[in-house]
């Protein structure tokens, strides 16, 4: 006698032991055949007391069911409710961190302090100069600021070396196309007021 | 009953998490469900979806179920619930007769085939119903007699031990080795 078959019959009926259900239903999880087996015991009840659902002879209905739960399953695991904290400081500090690298690249070619910037200095195709604003400290504390609201304590490393970007030039190089965009970026009036809880 | 206490066991380990009994409990309801469901909805297509959509409500509300009530009164309501909704949503006029106030389990054995299935699945089901009742009448007595008191009088284990004079363990024994029997000569039908 099937002893597993013998205890799926007893659990349709709910006279299996709380034991005996427990490693039955570890079992039916990675056991399509026994799983199957159920699902006849089921049908031969149902077809005794005329009660059969045509649409349900073919197993697909409950295993479209089985997959939704286990979509279900998949969404409170990724829950919007307790992940979007976590999902909001991650986008936030990936926007300052990339405000601040590109900050960074740009300002190792330029000047800083208010001084006159020719960019075309080496490069007669790039016809472009600006002005470096002024003070430094407003857009690092900016993007400190902005650090802040991503979760980055405002001692933190990530905003010494944001504010370490805005130091002074280092060498002028040829000039490309990103950095002329990426300096024209910084020519920002005063950032908002940071809006405290 | 026992098959009520089954099922309360099977919702709890749901509602620690083990999705392979709410499986169980699908499998075992589906059947009633879709027809209860085919009974207001009528559109085969459209039943298994609101079916399938009563019983993801079913398994999202369960964190909630405290057990007041047997789960299958509980998904019986849900069922009903959602098919209604559905209708009201697609603007289609409920069914004259309310099967609210229908006793879930008399439905179950008044339940008939709906006219709305398709000619190949009602063929398969006379053929089931066929095999299953041919191999019924080909049973030993005593097998016979406690399969039908389980799958049509209902009655649990203890009540048919009773009712047959013998202990326990052996109506557990005798149902099983119909129901073996029984989906020897089914199974080849399914496959």
């Amino acid at each position: 006698m099937d002893k597993v078959k013998q205890q799926i019959s007893a659990c349709l009926d709910g006279e299996l032991s709380s034991g005996e259900t427990q490693l039955l239903l570890k079992r039916l999880e990675r056991d399509v055949e026994h799983r199957d087996t159920l699902a006849r015991y089921v049908l031969l009840g149902e077809a005794m007391r005329d009660g059969l659902a045509p649409a349900c002879l073919d197993g697909s209905f409950a295993d479209s069911v089985a997959s939704r739960v286990s979509g279900e399953l998949r969404s409170a695991l990724t829950s919007p409710v307790w992940a979007g904290k976590f999902r909001r400081i991650l986008v936030g500090s990936g926007v300052a961190a990339a405000v601040a690298l590109l900050a960074i690249a740009s300002m190792q070619n330029v000047v800083l302090e208010g001084t006159q910037v020719d960019l075309n200095a080496d490069n007669e195709a790039a016809p472009i100069s600006y002005t470096v604003p002024e003070p430094p400290a407003q857009v690092s504390s900016y993007m400190v600021g902005s650090g802040r609201q991503a979760g980055m304590a405002r001692n933190s490393s990530w905003a010494r070396v944001v504010a370490a970007g805005f130091v002074k030039q280092v060498e002028v190089m040829e000039p490309v196309e990103i950095q002329k965009d990426a300096a024209a970026s910084l020519a920002v009036e005063s950032p908002p007021p940071e809006k405290r809880p | 009953m026992a098959d009520e206490s089954g099922d309360w066991d099977l919702v709890q380990r749901v509602q620690g998490g083990d999705k392979a009994a709410f499986d169980v409990l699908v499998l075992k309801y589906q059947h009633k469900i879709v027809n209860l469901v085919m009974r207001y909805v009528q559109d085969p297509v459209e039943s298994l979806d609101v079916a399938q959509e009563a019983f993801i409500k079913a398994y999202r509300a369960l964190p909630s179920f405290r057990g007041d009530s047997a789960f299958y009164t509980w998904l019986y309501r849900i069922a009903i619930n959602t098919a209604k909704n559905y209708l009201v949503a697609r603007k289609r006029r409920p069914l004259d007769y309310d099967l609210d106030l229908q006793d879930p389990q008399q439905y179950d054995m008044d339940s008939r085939l709906s006219d709305a299935e398709t000619p190949e699945g009602h063929v398969l089901g006379e053929e089931i119903r066929l095999v299953v009742s041919d191999a019924i009448e080909g049973l030993p007595k005593d097998l016979r007699t406690a399969i039908v008191l389980r799958e049509i009088e209902g009655m649990s284990y203890e009540e048919i031990a009773r009712e047959m004079d013998c202990p326990v363990g052996t109506v557990r024994s005798r149902i099983f080795r119909a129901r073996d029997a029984i989906d020897k000569l089914l199974r080849p039908l399914l496959d």
